[in-house]
């Protein structure tokens, strides 16, 4: 074969031979699958590899890798790999009967539980299917190792979670959906959209008769669960990488990564409004939420730094008025060219945007938990255009001026001083509007930041609740919205049409809000 | 084929030693959950198991959710907020499961205590043997808790100032929706098809407020209308699990970090109720290796018990069989079977 210049997932697929072999490609570093011995195998540290693969299985199904694993652990159900949980995803799926296109996108299934969250998880297509990734966590190098196999083709371990962050396979391969090398699972939060889970089931009919009665699906579990089990495995994975980001004399390897979840937007989690299209569409509900994570970093400003987040009745809109906005615009679930609700139809829960990734959060707190990025650094960061979440260019910007050394010792480093620094000594932060100017204004506030910007928050929450009870509002907001989701849309993460609603014709126009709460474009 | 020999009690509890006194409880309680069932003939898909045949190869279906009151997650932004204001009142409980947390003097959290045990078993003990049900309170409430507080002649007060409490420990279920009579009549009524304008509804929320069904935002009603409903739209016969009762599903431990040396085995105890049949647990760390407050959850130490709240799954469980045998009911929202 020869040096593959693909770097997307799909070149994977390619990996041809022996099913009863694994061979590694990582993406972007390996020019070509390469085949693994033995000993090659017996080196890999997670439970998928040393408890199968290292003794010669190398199951051809989902169910055949369970069923394999079960008899590895000899049947112990104190066996840590054997709790097993099942959940369940397909965008569209808890819509009406009888629409076409809908249907289970995949099975997520966990083995392990505990307070790090599961040590295996496997996501495929149903019991029986051709296409199988496993992400197993590697106890003697930490991180997840990533797998994958279709057909009769041999397995691939395409990386390590730490490859995610090495030049090269950084953004490749698996790492295009896994930025940072973590578990992925894009709707996070309550109410999950796309998931069954508490707040919305799928229902039987949409597995079919044979698979409603699979255990898999008849004993799945909700999103709300996989929530935390997800939320447990990315924060194991980023406590890992920032420790070993530091060396031993303290020297910090990669401080713009880090700094990366802080500025920019590598990936992001979905959330939508808790209340559901048809309720609000319906009559139910004279109004429902815009998620908090619109307007604001919530999870940042409020959960790591204890700055404020609006209050509920700020962030509540006319479901009518939104409905007319949604009919203006041609909003309508579409999938290959045929329209399957709607206009007017959202997702089933209404208004769902990106906001910051828990992975990044997760970076955000390690990094001050470390000693690395104070407090005040973190706030003056993530204020600047606080208004747009994600998505900033403004933000991003400054990721130019991240100091390329960086020493931690006993918690203690200069980096945040030094960071600063070097914002504040750049001919751009004496000009007006430009980002390093913003950021300085922050800074200067010294130790009052959490007064100061408290009154900034609010002054801004004060501002954009009147503006979205307006027609004109409502329309920019939702004008907002799509822009985000365009950001959205052009991310592998955008794996099936019926992920958002979308207009007719598509907005294209690049929105953004100001922190008096006016939406304008650019 | 199989009739269920009788209605065990919630969790297969055994407070009476005497032989005659648990055989009138037994009668007691069979008569009130048949009762209950009785009291739904127009449901036709719901049967009572100890008068129908249950095959061995019944679908057995836990329906779960988490006792952490799902509807606070609309009516606040912040995680803190509304755990406070769950830990304040057990009005605001409503998950079939209700709470109480025991601080330190420092105000750190010495045990969270848990519990999906019912009235209906309080009230029907009462009335075979107050004494027992005194015991009940002295071995889990207080000590010097005495017969007055909790009932009048053969009127159980399952509101009694000792089962009223969300700063030190409590004894069953007492918010107004937490009992076993709403989940009976929900899962009943979840059996009928419920349309809008001639076509099926089906999403949780939207079915529960078409269908009268409860509270739509609630994790408990949803969760259990919408899978009921689905079986029942497979034309099978359903029932409900014996024994009947609302469970603890146990602790996800998802996230939870806890002092060294100390690990979930050492903290989560289940008080009442027999193994996958728990109905009262509490959380505690090890005298010596810290209090509830020392145990993170997502990186946030604990201080209320709403967040072990989010943690606790809560579960009833349905049984379904002879799929196709059933020609479901189907009503438009709000028409009356």
């Amino acid at each position: 074969m020869e040096s593959s210049t693909d770097l997307t997932c799909g070149v994977l697929g390619t990996a041809a031979g022996d099913p009863e072999s694994l061979q590694r490609f990582v993406v972007g570093r390996d020019r070509r699958p390469t085949p693994l011995d033995q000993a090659a195998i017996a080196d890999l540290g997670d439970p998928f590899a040393t408890l199968l693969l290292a003794k010669g299985v190398f199951p051809r199904t989902p169910a055949q890798l369970l069923d394999a694993l079960d008899d590895a652990i000899g049947g112990n159900d104190k066996d840590p790999l054997a709790p097993q949980q099942t959940f369940v995803v397909g965008e569209g799926s808890q819509l009406e009967l009888g629409a076409p296109l809908r249907g289970i996108r995949s099975f997520l299934i966990t083995r392990g539980r505990g307070g790090e969250g599961p040590d295996m998880i496997v996501s495929t297509r149903g019991p029986d299917a051709e296409f199988i990734e496993v992400m197993a966590w590697d106890r003697t190098v930490q991180g997840f190792n990533y797998y994958q196999t279709r057909a009769d083709s041999p397995w691939v371990l395409a990386g390590n979670s730490a490859d995610a962050l090495v030049s090269g396979s950084a953004g490749s391969g698996p790492f295009e959906s896994h930025p940072s090398g973590s578990p992925l699972m894009k709707e996070l939060r309550f109410p999950w959209v796309h998931w069954s889970s508490s707040a919305a089931k799928i229902q039987d009919d949409i597995a079919g008769p044979e698979l409603a009665s699979h255990p898999w699906f008849a004993r799945k579990s909700g999103a709300q669960v996989l929530e935390k089990a997800m939320m447990a495995a990315i924060t194991r994975w980023t406590s890992a990488r920032l420790a070993a980001a530091v060396a031993a004399d303290g020297t910090v390897a990669d401080p713009g990564g880090i700094l990366r979840s802080f500025l920019d937007t590598p990936t992001v989690n979905l959330v939508s409004s808790k209340v559901q299209t048809s309720n609000a569409f319906g009559g139910r509900e004279d109004s429902f939420d815009i998620p908090q994570a619109f307007f604001v970093d919530s999870e940042c400003l409020k959960g790591i730094l204890g700055l404020p987040s609006p209050d509920p009745a700020q962030l509540t809109v006319s479901s009518a008025a939104y409905r007319q906005v949604l009919t203006d615009h041609g909003v309508a679930l579409r999938a290959d060219g045929t329209t399957i609700a709607g206009p007017p139809e959202d997702t089933n829960f209404l208004f769902v945007v990106p906001e910051r990734a828990f992975e990044d959060v997760a970076t955000v707190a390690g990094a001050i938990e470390m000693g690395l990025v104070s407090s005040r650094l973190a706030a003056c960061l993530l204020m600047v255009d606080f208004a747009n979440p994600v998505f900033s260019d403004r933000r991003k910007a400054l990721l130019g001026r991240v100091p390329t050394t960086a020493t931690i010792v006993d918690k203690q480093s200069s980096f945040s001083e030094d960071f600063a620094n070097a914002i504040l000594n750049a001919p751009a932060a004496s000009e007006e509007g430009s980002p390093e100017h913003e950021f300085k204004q922050l800074w200067e506030v010294g130790d009052d930041w959490p007064t100061r910007f408290k009154e900034l928050l609010n002054a801004y929450y004060a501002a954009f609740a009147p503006v979205l009870r307006t027609p004109d509002g409502l329309e920019r907001a939702f004008q907002l919205a799509e822009s985000r989701r365009n950001g959205v849309r052009a991310m592998p993460i955008n794996e099936h049409p019926l992920l958002f609603a979308t207009p007719d014709p598509p907005l294209t126009k690049t929105m953004r809000m100001q922190p008096n709460g006016q939406i304008v474009e650019g | 084929m199989t009739k269920l020999d009788k209605f065990a009690l919630p969790g297969r509890v055994d407070d009476l030693e005497d032989a005659g006194a648990r055989a009138a409880l037994d009668e007691r309680w069979q008569k009130f959950v048949t009762g209950e069932f009785d009291d739904l003939p127009q449901f036709t898909q719901f049967y009572n198991p100890v008068a129908a045949d249950t095959p061995a190869d019944a679908q057995h279906r836990p329906i779960p959710w988490f006792a952490f009151p799902a509807r606070l997650n609309r009516e606040f932004t912040s995680d803190a907020e509304r755990n406070r204001f769950a830990d304040e009142s057990r009005d605001q409980q409503d998950e079939y499961c209700e709470w109480s947390v025991r601080h330190n003097p420092d105000k750190s959290i010495a045990r969270v205590t848990f519990t999906t045990e019912v009235r209906e078993y309080y009230e029907q003990l009462w009335k075979v043997d107050r004494n027992a049900v005194l015991a009940l309170y002295h071995e889990h409430v207080a000590d010097d808790v005495e017969l007055g507080e909790l009932g009048v002649d053969d009127t159980y007060n399952p509101n009694n100032s000792r089962n009223n409490q969300v700063d030190g420990p409590i004894m069953h279920l007492r918010q107004g929706s937490n009992n076993l009579h709403a989940a009976i009549v929900l899962a009943a009524e979840a059996t009928v098809l419920r349309t809008r304008d001639g076509v099926r509804v089906t999403d949780q929320q939207d079915l529960v407020a078409c269908g009268e069904l409860g509270n739509r935002f609630r994790g408990s009603d949803p969760q259990i209308a919408s899978e009921v409903n689905g079986l029942a739209a497979t034309g099978a016969l359903l029932t409900l699990e014996d024994p009947l009762g609302i469970y603890l599903d146990g602790l996800m431990p998802e996230g939870i970090v806890f002092p060294p040396g100390v690990t979930m085995e050492d903290c989560w105890t289940v008080d009442r109720g027999t193994p996958g049949h728990a109905v009262r647990a509490h959380f505690e760390v090890p005298a010596g290796k810290g209090t509830v407050s020392d145990v993170t959850i997502g990186g946030v130490p604990v201080t209320s018990g709403a967040q072990l709240a989010h943690q606790v799954g809560i579960r009833l469980g349905a049984v379904a069989h002879s799929i196709g045998s059933q020609t479901p009911i189907e009503r438009e929202c709000g028409e009356p079977v």
